[in-house]
């Protein structure tokens, strides 16, 4: 009985604008026919997504993306946790350090990136060209344009990996560390067979929960090249966006949202299923 | 293998409410190839001083050496020792056969000697059925062999055993120290092993080092330091029952001690001993074994008083006498008929008798 109000509550919040776009993606609708009645299509919109190839081209870079700037910030993120883990002088300064981009907003972080890659403007391209006497254009061709921004998305989010397998690091048991030191391993033995099978968990936490956000991305695209060159750097979430409030294709701005939607549930359930369920098992 | 050398260490530790002296100005030496057993109770040290041998704390002053090298500033890797840890220590995500693995797998041993040698050891320990666990699904005991097969399995320079039988059963207890003891003997390896209880240490040592407070107190053979214990501490903790321990004071004028009740009478060399050292107050030392009964009235006893408990052990009887606030124990075969409430006279042979004195713990006679 005294659920009822709140769970009406969750329900409008939470499921009704799912709804929503379930029911609009069966429909014929664009925002600026907004005197014309829904017409309603079935599956026309889905039939439509599907045969669309840039809708294809929007899902392999949203996946070379999320994958790209996920191994990287996990690679600089596990090295500096791994580094910052041992006990020296500067530790704590080093640490706050670290985590500053984490405190940049997304947007500012896309807006500075901009202008120190720039071709022209940019600190970059100058100081390469200035050192090595080559011209580097990093939004020019559609890889150096990926290439950027998974290097700009991985800046902004390494500090976030840091911290969460710094955390992981430091809450690690030292009883196996000091059997192994008496056992004779040395420290790359140490990292294969210690820290690195004790810190699995916290590893898949950290890299699915960084895939599944970056498959997500929108911000930076939107900041550092719109899409482009071309289509060549439009993700799911961006090329939805522009379908929906660009070209006002609101009904397959839906169908797309939804099929986007599942994939990434798909997504997550598989690496629950795998990475956590072997991560625990060992 | 090598000699292992303790010169005036010392460790202490530094918390948030002051500083602990762990060890306190220890010096030992571990002979090539010896069975050296570090006895004594809880928190003297024990732990502290086998974990400085292994190189996991740093002494805060005084040398270790291994053999000829002075290895105080050496990684513990480098040391060539082989630990059994007090709490295990297992890895946590292995199965039980590679933990017994893994110090040869990380010195390249080939594969079949590994599985050989992972064999032997699980079969001398008797965890064969347990291979392929891992350590969580252990009980206390099993992953304790465990520890200790990850130990026995390499051959290093020096074996640091801390309480490794500790979580056994009775029986297994005594099956495992006749093996380790057999399996040392056969190896040669120098072993330093933590225990606390004293069967144990007396059984399988070949030299015992007592210890008390962060201190040696005595090293010796344990047929030493059973027969001469160098004070109060190394007395009570060694042999069982326990040493009586009566409080007397000298009486120079009639050459005796008074222990209240009973009275003992010192022979002249003793009496004279004890009054030039200045000794008035002592305690008197003799164990349960050592102490003779007799119904009748003898010439030569010290008391003549009613039993207070009688407790039958089986093979033999402990008989305990009141004397003041003190217990007096002795142990007298299982076929000598004792009823509580009967008066005894109690004998002390005078080459059985200990005389402590009371101020310093010190054995005086
Ligand atoms: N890391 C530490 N920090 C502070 N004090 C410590 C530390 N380790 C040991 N101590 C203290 O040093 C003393 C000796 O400890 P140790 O573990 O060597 O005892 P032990 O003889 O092994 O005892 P037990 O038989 O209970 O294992 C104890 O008083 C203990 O509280
Ligand atoms: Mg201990």
């Amino acid at each position: 009985m005294f659920l009822l109000p709140s769970l009406a509550l969750l329900v409008g919040i939470g499921l009704a604008p799912f709804f929503y776009v379930l029911i609009l993606s069966f429909h014929r609708y664009r925002l600026t026919w907004s005197d014309r009645p829904w017409e309603f299509v079935g599956l026309d919109n889905y039939r439509y997504v599907m045969n669309w190839e840039r809708f294809w081209d929007a899902a392999w870079n949203t996946i070379v993306f999320a994958v790209g700037t996920t191994l990287l910030s996990f690679a600089v993120g596990f090295a500096l946790a791994l580094f910052l883990s041992q006990r020296f002088r500067g530790r704590g300064i080093l640490r706050a350090l670290v985590i500053i981009p984490l405190l940049i907003p997304p947007v500012s972080v896309g807006l500075m990136w901009r202008f120190i890659l720039h071709p022209l403007l940019g600190l970059v391209p100058w100081i390469i060209k200035s050192v090595t006497g080559v011209t580097v254009s990093f939004f020019e061709t559609p890889a150096m344009a990926m290439f950027s921004l998974i290097l700009i998305d991985a800046w902004e989010w390494f500090p976030f990996m840091f911290l969460v397998l710094l955390a992981g690091l430091e809450s690690l048991p030292r009883e196996p560390y000091e059997a192994a030191y008496v056992d004779g391993a040395n420290r790359y033995q140490i990292f294969r067979h210690i820290t690195l099978p004790l810190m699995r968990p916290v590893i898949a936490v950290a890299v699915l929960l960084k895939f599944l956000i970056s498959l997500k991305v929108y911000d930076i695209i939107y900041t550092v090249t719109t899409g482009g060159p071309g289509t060549a750097t439009e993700t799911l979430s961006y090329l939805i966006y522009r379908q929906t409030f660009a070209y006002f294709w609101v009904d397959r701005g839906s169908a797309m949202a939804l099929v986007y939607e599942y994939l990434i549930i798909l997504f997550a359930v598989l690496f629950v299923k795998y990475a956590l369920v072997k991560a625990r098992a060992g | 293998m090598a000699s292992v050398r303790l010169v005036r260490v010392r460790k202490v530790f530094h918390t948030p409410r002051g500083e602990v002296t762990a060890v306190d100005d220890v010096s030992l030496e571990v002979r090539d190839g010896e069975f050296l057993v570090l006895l004594g109770p809880s928190g003297c040290g024990k732990t502290t001083t086998l974990r400085m041998i292994a190189g996991l704390e740093t002494p805060t002053r005084g040398e270790i050496y291994i053999g000829d090298r002075l290895v105080n500033n050496l990684h513990p890797k480098d040391r060539d020792v082989a630990m059994v840890f007090q709490n295990y220590a297992l890895y946590p995500h292995m199965r039980v056969r590679d933990i017994i693995a893994f110090p040869l797998k990380i010195r390249k041993y080939p594969r079949e000697e590994i599985d050989r040698r992972v064999r032997e050891v699980a079969e001398l320990l008797k965890i064969e059925h347990l291979l392929d666990r891992r350590p969580r699904e252990l009980s206390g005991g099993e992953q304790q062999r465990v520890a200790l097969g990850r130990a026995i399995v390499r051959r290093p320079q020096v074996f640091l055993m801390d309480e490794p039988l500790s979580n056994l059963d009775a029986k297994l207890r005594v099956v495992m120290r006749a093996e380790l003891k057999r399996l040392q003997k056969s190896l040669g390896v120098t072993t330093i092993y933590v225990t606390h209880d004293q069967v144990e240490a007396m059984t399988m040592a070949d030299r015992i080092a007592v210890m008390n407070k962060g201190r040696v107190v005595q090293l010796g053979t344990p047929r030493e330091l059973f027969a001469r214990p160098a004070n109060t501490f190394v007395a009570g903790f060694i042999g069982s029952p326990p040493m009586n321990m009566i409080e007397c004071s000298l009486d120079p004028g009639r050459g005796l001690l008074d222990c209240g009740v009973l009275k003992y009478p010192l022979d002249p060399n003793t009496g004279s001993l004890l009054q030039s050292r200045g000794v008035i107050e002592v305690i008197l030392g003799i164990r349960p074994q050592h102490v003779r009964i007799q119904k009748g009235e003898v010439p030569d006893s010290v008391a003549r008083v009613p039993v207070y408990v009688v407790e039958p052990m089986g093979t033999e009887t402990i008989v305990n006498f009141k004397l003041g606030e003190t217990m007096l124990k002795a142990v007298v075969p299982a076929d000598v008929e004792v009823e509580a409430g009967e008066v005894w006279s109690i004998v002390f042979p005078r080459e059985r008798v200990y005389i402590f004195d009371k101020k310093s713990g010190e054995l005086v006679a």
